[in-house]
């Protein structure tokens, strides 16, 4: 026979748990009718607008007269807005290809993959796999040039490049900027702050149009490549910043202690400071990770066909023009549920990692 | 050689010497392809473009611009535009993300649920696409002809926001501003460390001067208000705030002021409880506890995250070029593809950029130091 322990209260009755929590006092009651009667306007004018007048199937003209929504636009459109102009008949590799990142983040935020060669196997294969099945020309897949990937497959190919390439660039602009050498320290320092104080869009731009006329004919690659590498610098300079954060909070002893026990600097850098560091800097990595997610999104702007602008694409022909806002909803809706699903993880890393703290 | 190698001091000097040498190296080298490049192209670079007429025309500026106007002018309205667009925008998102981050607080919890779903929906969907439903949102609404009226002769319509102005020169509304402001900061400073009644002086002497200016440059046979009225298909009189211009501060305000939240949230969670635990042993009302115990210890907690995030903001303000906004990044690529000054032009940008981050931090360092408590560290 088990005792039901209730820290020394009742347990209260679902009236009076309403009465206490929302209408404890005339300000409660007050702020509990605005909230409902606000929730309730805007729920009913969505469920009447997005579900009950809202058209599913058809073409423009069955639009022309309804109130509500127009999911219609979708049905016609989503494989643009998924597949962008990749050729029809080989769409299913596309959408292989996103499942193979998908897999590739989902198994990092798995404790089991968190160590550096493990998760380096993960991303490159994962990548790897990506580009196989994008590309094609080998096992019978016939060429797919990148110049006709697009949508969510484009989005998650620079966003998986951008944060393979981004995260070593990190580690070693953060080694660098923390080194005992003051002048590689400063110049390090310099140049992490510099690129902080640009917009990424400048970065971008400057990848794009300028680095050509900078860079000998055998180095200037594809565009798509040299903005990816532009998006990865941006990435390493906020992240290296979270990294060094992480080493600053590790105790000075830990590493004094390494030191007289003879370890030398890869030694005492690769097992004792960057595990510890990249766990007190879990959180906010992950967070970054989201943030240069939502960021692949500024590529539109460079004239590439990632999932936003193949959004704009999919309302702007065809007589779909006074769709915007089921379309923008639509892929709204895409980067929301990416984003945030790993923005909860990251909450959750950070509550069971104080948890352990204490 | 392998003596000189073998003692730390010569290998870490020489460690030092090889890792500036190989940067300065690689710019060099990229300094020099550019130039053979960029002479291929039959471009010369240099400054001398700044003086030359554009030719090409900027749909809002702040400042005078027509297209026989030169370079430098234009990349000043650019940046005038870009200052504008940021100053608005961050003062708005401050504004609401202290209101919501506020409400995540409650312990009313319809409010928490409220204001924690405004930060989720627009902290997780990317920026640009909120600016570009926006301005595809404004460009859709009605025509001038059948514009939204609002009391107070404000219009919304596919042409913008249209508001009453003043009929003054904008020369003397703007030194009119910076008066206003400049007084208001020395009376708060006047009333901190002198009296109350030094610092309400202070404020009226600047409203005064202020009145003055507005009364010099207004401009002749015109009443001192100019209201906006719809005139067929367009409106006259007012002030138009484009499209571009509205959506931009639209998205960057409401997407800002989810990011404030969070930082004005971790702010009040991280006021000690000792210090408004000690406010109530000492009888405070809880407005007084909130007043003076709970915001001005969050201003000074916040202040350093703060900064990065307005920082942050002005860079976002680049967004503008997607809908077609002339901020300082929209006229400088225009000025790329129209004049080929690629490197003058990006080291322009790199420039304008520096000095709005620099002063920004300046700016809010002397704040927190001028504001910081003496003898408490966090």
């Amino acid at each position: 026979m088990s005792l039901q322990v209730t820290n020394g209260m009742l347990p209260r009755s679902l009236f009076d748990r309403l009465r206490e929590d929302y209408f404890s006092s005339a300000r409660d009651t007050l702020l509990t009718l605005l909230c409902v009667s606000f929730i309730l306007a805007v729920a009913s004018k969505l469920l009447q607008w997005g579900i009950l007048d809202a058209v599913w199937q058809g073409g423009p003209e069955d639009c022309r007269g309804t109130s509500g929504a127009c999911w219609a636009v979708i049905a016609d459109r989503y494989r643009l807005i998924f597949f962008g102009l990749y050729p029809y008949a080989e769409q299913w590799r596309s959408v292989l290809a996103c499942l193979v990142i998908l897999v590739t983040v989902v198994l990092s935020c798995v404790p089991v993959f968190w160590s550096a060669v493990r998760l380096a196997v993960l991303w490159i294969s994962g990548i790897a796999s990506f580009y196989i099945l994008m590309r094609g020309g080998v096992f019978g897949l016939s060429v797919v040039l990148e110049t006709e990937w697009g949508g969510l497959a484009l989005t998650a190919f620079v966003f998986s490049l951008t944060v393979l390439l981004g995260m070593p660039m990190a580690i070693c602009l953060a080694l660098l900027r923390q080194s005992k050498l003051w002048v590689i320290a400063r110049t390090t320092a310099l140049i992490i702050d510099g690129v902080r104080s640009l917009p990424l869009l400048s970065i971008l731009f400057t990848a794009a149009i300028i680095l050509p006329l900078a860079l000998p004919g055998f180095l200037i690659g594809d565009k798509l490549y040299r903005v990816i590498l532009g998006m990865a610098l941006f990435f390493a300079v906020y992240q290296a910043e979270i990294i060094r954060g992480g080493m600053q909070a590790i105790a000075p002893g830990q590493a004094e202690a390494a030191n007289a026990l003879g370890l030398s600097y890869w030694q005492v850098t690769t097992r004792i400071i960057l595990p510890q560091a990249f766990r007190f800097a879990l959180p906010p990595t992950v967070n970054q990770v989201v943030i240069a997610f939502m960021e692949t999104s500024l590529i539109v702007i460079l004239g590439f066909f990632e999932v936003t602008a193949s959004g704009n694409a999919a309302f702007s022909s065809g007589g779909w023009n006074n769709t915007y806002i089921e379309v923008y909803s639509f892929v709204a809706l895409i980067y929301f549920f990416f984003t945030f699903s790993l923005s909860r993880y990251g909450a959750y890393l950070e509550r069971s990692l104080k948890a352990e703290a204490h | 050689m392998t003596g000189i190698l073998g003692n730390r001091k010569y290998r870490n000097i020489a460690l030092q010497a090889a890792f500036v040498g190989g940067l300065a190296l690689l710019s060099v080298s990229a300094v020099v392809i550019t130039r053979q490049n960029i002479a291929m192209q039959g471009v010369t670079v240099g400054w001398d473009f700044l003086d030359y007429a554009t030719g090409w025309d900027i749909s809002f500026s702040l400042v005078p611009y027509s297209i026989d106007d030169t370079y430098a002018r234009a990349l000043m309205v650019g940046f005038v535009n870009t200052v504008f667009l940021g100053t608005i925008s961050v003062t708005l998102a401050v504004l609401l993300g202290t209101v919501i981050g506020i409400a995540r607080l409650s312990t009313h919890k319809l409010v928490n649920l409220l204001a924690s779903s405004y930060v989720q929906l627009f902290r997780n969907i990317p920026l640009i696409l909120q600016a570009f439903f926006w301005y595809t949102l404004v460009t859709n609404l009605p025509p001038a002809r059948s514009a939204i009226a609002l009391p107070g002769r404000l219009f919304i319509s596919n042409r913008g926001f249209v508001m009453p102005a003043l009929n003054v020169e904008s020369v003397f509304q703007l030194i009119a501003l910076v008066m206003l402001l400049a007084g208001a900061v020395a009376a708060a400073i006047l009333s901190r460390k002198l009296s109350r009644l030094a610092g309400g002086a202070m404020l009226a002497a600047a409203l005064i001067v202020a009145g003055c200016l507005l009364a010099i440059g207004k401009l002749p046979d015109l009443p001192m208000i100019s209201l906006p009225s719809i005139n067929g298909l367009r409106f006259s009189g007012g002030v138009v705030l484009v499209p571009e211009l509205g959506a931009a501060i639209m998205a960057i305000s409401l997407f800002g002021a989810s990011y404030i939240a969070e930082i004005v949230r971790a702010g009040f969670l991280a006021v000690p409880r000792g210090l408004t635990e000690a406010g109530k042993a000492l009888g405070l009302r809880p407005m007084d506890i909130l007043w003076r115990i709970r915001i001005p210890m969050v201003i000074r907690i916040i202040l350093p995250t703060l900064t990065n995030q307005i920082i942050w903001l002005m860079k976002a303000t680049t967004i503008g070029i997607a809908i077609g906004f002339n901020d300082f990044f929209g006229v400088i690529s225009t000025s790329i593809t129209h004049s080929g000054q690629t490197i003058t032009l990006i080291l322009i940008l790199i420039m304008g950029f520096w000095l709005i981050n620099m002063t920004i931090a300046f700016v809010m360092n002397r704040i927190n130091s001028a504001i910081a408590l003496p003898g408490y560290e966090k």
